[in-house]
């Protein structure tokens, strides 16, 4: 069987701005897939050309076993989608605008429906124009966590969120998981993809800087080793794979290549630890280490 | 609060007043810099109106004797007076003030009502409002700039459509004096907006409550005038009759400008008085709450674009019966009377009708079948704006195709063209009717004239659907185009100046005038012209990208 998303050399050109060149995506089933990349690196525009809103210019897709652009009602059946900006109709409530939604999806369990509405705290008897972002983000949320589909197409869904309603939208992404959904997840919180998502994607002007899943990306960074001597530590980074070294008395910080750990630790140890504190590389400092360095090449 | 902190405020700190009016000459700035296009439209279209009606005042009533009978016409028929004004003597000036009133004065307010509240309730709902806020601006200066600069285009209308009648050759007072009306329409209109934009917290329902209260107190003006010296003293109530007052060309009167600026100065303090007490974004009118669920039948794009467009096409329809029923009863009336005037049979055999009652309403319902097109042509473009702002990209992600998304907002955009022009032939027959008795010849000669003309409509709607399948941001300006040709050349052809050749081929209007004597052919030709415009538009949308700005 085909992955639910399947996408190669995605190539689309708005006027002379080359928005994707040459994209690859692969969202594997049932997991739950994160999507980054700074503004305008070409995330909503994939997601675009995903739902067959946008023809791509060049490049194949396959969602879900068809061709977004010619299948899209078809497939639409299938998926679900929050838009980056969510606009509503101003004069419906949000109990309207969610049951039109679902009904155009081929509906929902009402009981579902009550639970998200209560989950969220969500006032569907507000008109829509009265809404805050939040609180319009919340009604296409809901809408999409209530379809009985297979796929999941968030862009930045939370970004209007308080912290109380991105753990209730984790939790429900972690159901939509456990349930067997596939959830494609466009995101700048970066703590949420950590908590969410197996595998992540990083895209930068309109290409893949990196891909794969986050325990292999976070091998290939690197740990931060903080550490409390009791002797002389002397020149640790003759130690292949140290990087920044910081001494302040006694205290010393740096960083060290994943795969290189061992021979650190094994210095320390010999020079005799009163504290130590190992942690692995954040998502956060893969990503603005990708960015920084893609950032030098494009300025050069 | 204001004394003490008036009470306390040091020599070199600004007064509350200063303070609520920082930053005035920068949003004033901002404003003529983001409306100076439609500042200008504006104010050209007013000054353009008093103009073209001196000027055609003078062509088309060239004899003292021709104005003579103009003003025995314009005291009988009482449409005149309704919709344009009273006359008060029979010379030209008097005679265009006459023609220009009703027209100018709306022009005139409703470009300063939907500035007024473009810039103060639109901001705040927008958001931009509270961006502003946060910088250096006074809690009263957003209001007082766009009054500042709504009240001085109203004063630079009065300046350029005075300079226009005094160089179309007409007495200086009497040009002053009219051209100062309209700056009065103008500063009525700017002082409704601002107190409706403090009412609700709606942008378009502010414009219309203001818009809607300065044409209803217009034809109150009129229904007065009939009412005969009785009523006479409720004249004095309404503004618009102080405006009316003044009497151009016929021995001005200045004093009922007097009350103008007080009613002005009146709801500028009333708007700054509301504003001051109310939060950002809220209102006098609270927004009510809604269902939490919705009815069964909301579960397609047509019924969803009926649901939505449900109340304005009913706003639209009771409108166009209630003119349609006034113009029914005074026109039959006047028709009467007058069938047997030299210029009433003109106008009937202009027509090729054989019966001069029947020239007046062809004339009611091609002025209003316009009216009926723009609402049409609005409906379509929701289309645009459901793309524009994303709400199609929300719909298009549901198993909704592009087809059926279009065919929503279409089957409604061709539907209300029917109700409408149902609705004022059905306005145009009880009118007729109840003045002369014969209640079904009269309703079958109102629908038998509205009606036939919806096909033509429908081409304007295909006209939008195809360009918005072409290029999503030429559907407004080529529907707004469309219907600005279709009056344009309806005017140019009357007036001589365009060839008919021309007006056949540009306005599908033409097409089902009584004076070409239209078969049923033609109106199957306009149904087929606008179904391939309709079936281009949609196929054409099938092939582009759908992408909100």
């Amino acid at each position: 069987m085909s992955e639910p998303i399947e996408i190669r050399g995605l190539v689309k050109v708005f006027g002379r701005a080359r928005a994707l060149d040459g994209l690859d995506l692969t969202v594997t089933a049932g997991h739950v897939h994160g999507f980054l990349g700074p503004n305008g690196a070409g995330k909503s525009t994939t997601l675009r050309i995903l739902l067959g809103l946008v023809r791509a210019d060049a490049g194949r897709v396959d969602l879900l076993g068809g061709d977004p652009w010619t299948d899209a009602t078809t497939l639409h059946r299938r998926l679900a989608y929050v838009p980056g900006d969510v606009t509503l109709w101003p004069g419906l409530t949000g109990g309207e605008v969610f049951d039109l939604l679902t009904r155009m999806r081929g509906g929902a369990d009402p009981r579902r429906r009550a639970e998200l509405v209560e989950r969220f705290d969500l006032d569907p008897t507000r008109r829509s124009r009265t809404y805050s972002t939040g609180n319009r983000q919340k009604v296409a949320l809901i809408a999409a966590l209530a379809a009985d589909v297979e796929l999941l197409v968030l862009d930045e869904p939370t970004s209007g969120l308080d912290p109380l309603m991105e753990a209730v939208f984790q939790d429900c992404i972690g159901e939509a998981a456990a349930a067997g959904r596939t959830v494609l997840l466009s995101s700048h919180v970066l703590a949420e993809v950590e908590a969410l998502c197996e595998h992540v994607t990083i895209v930068r002007r309109g290409r893949v800087v990196e891909s794969g899943s986050l325990a292999a990306l976070r091998h290939l960074g690197r740990t931060s080793v903080t550490a409390e001597l009791a002797g002389e530590s002397g020149a640790l980074t003759d130690l292949p794979g140290v990087h920044a070294l910081h001494r302040d008395g006694a205290r010393i910080r740096c960083e060290v290549d994943t795969d290189r750990l061992d021979p650190l630790l094994a210095r320390l140890a010999h020079i005799g630890t009163r504290g130590l504190v190992v942690a692995p590389p954040t998502l956060e400092e893969l990503f603005l280490r990708h960015y920084d360095h893609s950032d030098l090449q494009a300025s050069r | 609060m204001t004394t003490v902190i008036a009470d306390h405020r040091s020599p070199g700190r600004p007064s509350v007043v200063t303070e609520a009016l920082t930053g005035v000459s920068g949003l004033v700035r901002l404003i003529a810099r983001r409306d100076r296009a439609v500042l200008g439209l504006w104010v050209l279209a007013t000054v353009g109106l008093l103009a073209g009606a001196a000027a055609s005042t003078a062509s088309t009533y060239p004899s003292p004797q021709a104005r003579a009978d103009r003003y025995d016409q314009i005291l009988a028929v009482p449409t005149f007076l309704v919709f344009q004004s009273r006359a008060f003597d029979d010379g030209v000036g008097a005679l265009a003030a006459q023609q220009a009133f009703g027209g100018t004065t709306i022009l005139a307010a409703l470009g300063a009502a939907l500035l007024v509240v473009r810039h103060t309730r639109g901001e705040e709902e927008s958001g931009r409002r509270e961006l502003l806020g946060s910088t250096v601006v006074g809690r009263q200066a957003p209001l007082a700039a766009i009054l500042a600069v709504t009240l001085a285009a109203g004063v630079l209308i009065g300046v350029l459509g005075s300079a226009a009648l005094i160089s179309s050759g007409l007495p200086a007072t009497g040009a002053v004096a009219l051209g100062t009306v309209a700056c009065g329409a103008a500063w009525i209109g700017a002082g409704m907006g601002a107190v409706a934009a403090q009412l609700t917290t709606r942008p378009a329902l502010a414009a219309i409550g203001a818009l809607g209260t300065f044409v209803v107190l217009h034809y109150l003006r009129g229904l007065v005038h009939l009412g005969g010296d009785r009523l006479a003293w409720l004249g004095w109530l309404i503004p618009n009759g102080w405006l009316e007052q003044v009497r151009p060309f016929a021995d001005e009167r200045w004093w009922p400008l007097a009350l103008v600026a007080a009613l002005t100065a009146a709801l500028v303090a009333g708007a700054g008085a509301l504003s001051a007490r109310r939060d950002l974004g809220a209102a006098l009118v609270a927004p009510r709450r809604g269902p939490a669920t919705a009815v069964p039948a909301l579960r397609d794009p047509l019924r969803l674009a009926w649901h939505l467009h449900r109340g304005s096409i009913l706003a639209w329809s009771l409108g166009l019966a209630a003119i349609g029923s006034a113009m029914g009863a005074a026109g039959s009336a006047a028709v009467a009377d007058y069938a047997d005037l030299a210029w009433v049979a003109d106008y009937a055999s202009a027509l090729r009708l054989s019966d001069p009652a029947d020239a007046f309403f062809v004339y009611v319902v091609f002025v209003f079948v316009f009216v009926t097109a723009g609402h049409a042509v609005f409906l379509t473009l929701r289309l645009r704006t459901d793309e524009a702002s994303g709400l199609a990209e929300s719909l298009l992600a549901t198993p909704t195709s592009r087809a059926r998304w279009a065919a929503g907002h279409l089957g409604v955009a061709l539907l209300a063209p029917v109700l409408l022009q149902t609705s004022l032939g059905v306005g145009l027959g009880v009118g007729a009717g109840a003045a002369t008795g014969d209640l079904a010849g009269e309703l079958t000669r109102g629908l038998g004239l509205a009606l036939p003309l919806v096909p033509a409509v429908w081409v304007l709607v295909g006209v939008t659907v195809a360009a918005f399948g072409a290029v999503s941001r030429t559907a407004p300006v080529l529907g707004w185009l469309a219907i600005g040709i279709g009056i344009g050349a309806e005017i140019a052809v009357k007036a001589g100046v365009l060839p008919e050749a021309v007006y056949r081929a540009v306005s599908p209007f033409s097409h089902v005038s009584a004076y070409y004597r239209p078969t049923p052919l033609v109106y199957i030709g306009l149904v087929i012209i606008a179904g391939a415009l309709i079936a281009a538009g949609i196929a054409l949308l099938q092939r582009r990208d759908v992408l909100p700005e």
